[in-house]
């Protein structure tokens, strides 16, 4: 299969076209590190712009989206140390968070000082959603460039419980740890009219509504959120305008308790169904569902190239798998 | 960029959206009037990758507030949007 000469996405991914030197249209695009830089610069100003207007205005300033990983862990810290807000933590916990998480979410959140909730939806409406995104395409093409259906599910269903929560609670922000690679600067800060969110809100519900019944109207948002257009929150990826260095990253939250879990793969430090989800998204689509993200830290200089590659390929690990498809009664 | 007389404005938005949305194979099934939001086109990264092509292409500023289907979720909408947008500036 033939792989960019640049980053590390191979030439079946969707949308994308390589020139006569091998070279992706990504990579073509790039407008290199100082452009990088300056919207970094330009969306960190308006960040701390809106924190400054939007802060103070009812008990909490931040709902953070914190599933225990080690970026969601560290950008809660920069939003607590470094801005000061009032944060209330919310993990939500699909059933497959591992063991080691758990110690990891209660060290930091008390070691850092901020409330904490955790949302466990009902197993059985999970195990509908995840057993059919492992056989489905379930959401638009552009979604499966980021994720796995199975991860787009979930990931659904945070943001749009932390949106219930956020316009219940009169939050003014949600914030999320994706990683610098997981979604670009230009979508770090998102102010969406609540009419948009509706229709965006109805592309990943119609799917798992037919999917799990009228159960799944719990976790999405319903007609006395809609009235209340001034309270729907921005939505903020802070890790987008912050260095980003791994190991320094993991040594920062070693300092709050925080340790890698033992029994995770390689691309993710928080959800054990992973290397499930991974191995359906490959065989089906015939890419990676993390090639984006490590093409984009591959492109603006987080990893080399040759590391980058070193990530992808697939491991099998069939004892877990099979523990993973014999939870989901799969 | 600021349009230029021809700018086929619909034709270009087109364009980005087969290029960077949809499967090559049901390009040619987007029409006009079709909602992006309806037919699963978009998605929130997806809008925010529209707003900055249409910033960049068009040379305008795309307020927040304005996002909104009656602005955002067909070709048609769109073309007025950036019509009206490029009239204001």
């Amino acid at each position: 299969m033939k792989i960019c000469k640049r980053c590390v996405l191979p030439v079946n991914f969707p949308h994308i076209m390589f020139d006569k030197e091998g070279v992706c249209s990504l990579c073509r695009g790039y407008k290199g590190k100082a452009h990088t830089e300056k919207l970094k610069k330009e969306y960190k100003a308006r960040f701390e712009t809106l924190i400054r207007s939007r802060s103070g205005m009812s008990e909490y300033d931040c709902l953070m989206c914190y599933s225990g990983g080690k970026d969601s862990t560290y950008a809660l810290s920069l939003l607590k140390n470094i801005y000061k807000l009032r944060i209330l933590a919310f993990t939500f916990d699909n059933g497959f968070i591992p063991d080691r998480t758990y110690v990891n979410i209660r060290n930091v959140v008390e070691k850092l000082g901020v409330d904490h909730i955790f949302f466990k939806p009902r197993f059985d409406i999970i195990r509908k959603i995840f057993t059919t995104a492992l056989k489905r395409s379930l959401y638009p093409v552009k979604t499966l460039e980021r994720a796995s259906v199975l991860c787009t599910s979930c990931t659904g269903l945070v943001k749009y419980i932390a949106h219930k929560f956020a316009v219940e609670k009169e939050i003014p922000f949600i914030a999320f740890g994706w990683s610098p690679g997981q979604a670009p600067v230009t979508s770090s800060i998102l102010e969406i009219n609540p009419l948009m969110i509706r229709g965006m809100e109805g592309v990943l519900k119609g799917p798992m509504a037919r999917i799990a019944g009228k159960a799944i109207d719990a976790y999405f948002l319903n007609e006395r959120h809609y009235a209340k257009p001034g309270f729907f929150p921005i939505l903020a990826h802070p890790l987008a305008f912050f260095p980003y260095n791994e190991k320094a990253i993991i040594r920062k939250i070693n300092k709050f308790g925080w340790r890698k879990p033992n029994d995770v793969e390689m691309n993710a430090t928080n959800c054990l169904v992973n290397p499930l989800a991974d191995e359906a998204h490959i065989a089906r689509y015939g890419f990676h569902p993390y090639a984006l993200e490590i093409a984009a830290f591959v492109r603006e200089g987080y990893m080399s190239r040759a590391e980058g590659l070193r990530h992808l390929p697939f491991k099998k690990d069939r004892k877990l798998i099979n523990r993973l498809k014999k939870r989901l009664g799969v | 960029m600021i349009k230029k007389p021809g700018h086929d404005i619909k034709s270009e938005l087109k364009k980005f959206i087969i290029d960077n949305f949809l499967r090559r194979a049901k390009a040619y099934q987007l029409s006009d009037d079709d909602s992006f939001l309806k037919k699963s086109i978009l998605d929130s990264i997806g809008v925010i990758e529209l707003t900055n092509f249409i910033q960049s292409k068009y040379g305008i500023r795309v307020k927040a507030s304005e996002i909104m289907p009656e602005n955002f979720d067909t070709l048609n909408n769109l073309e007025r949007y950036i019509d009206k947008k490029l009239k204001e500036d």
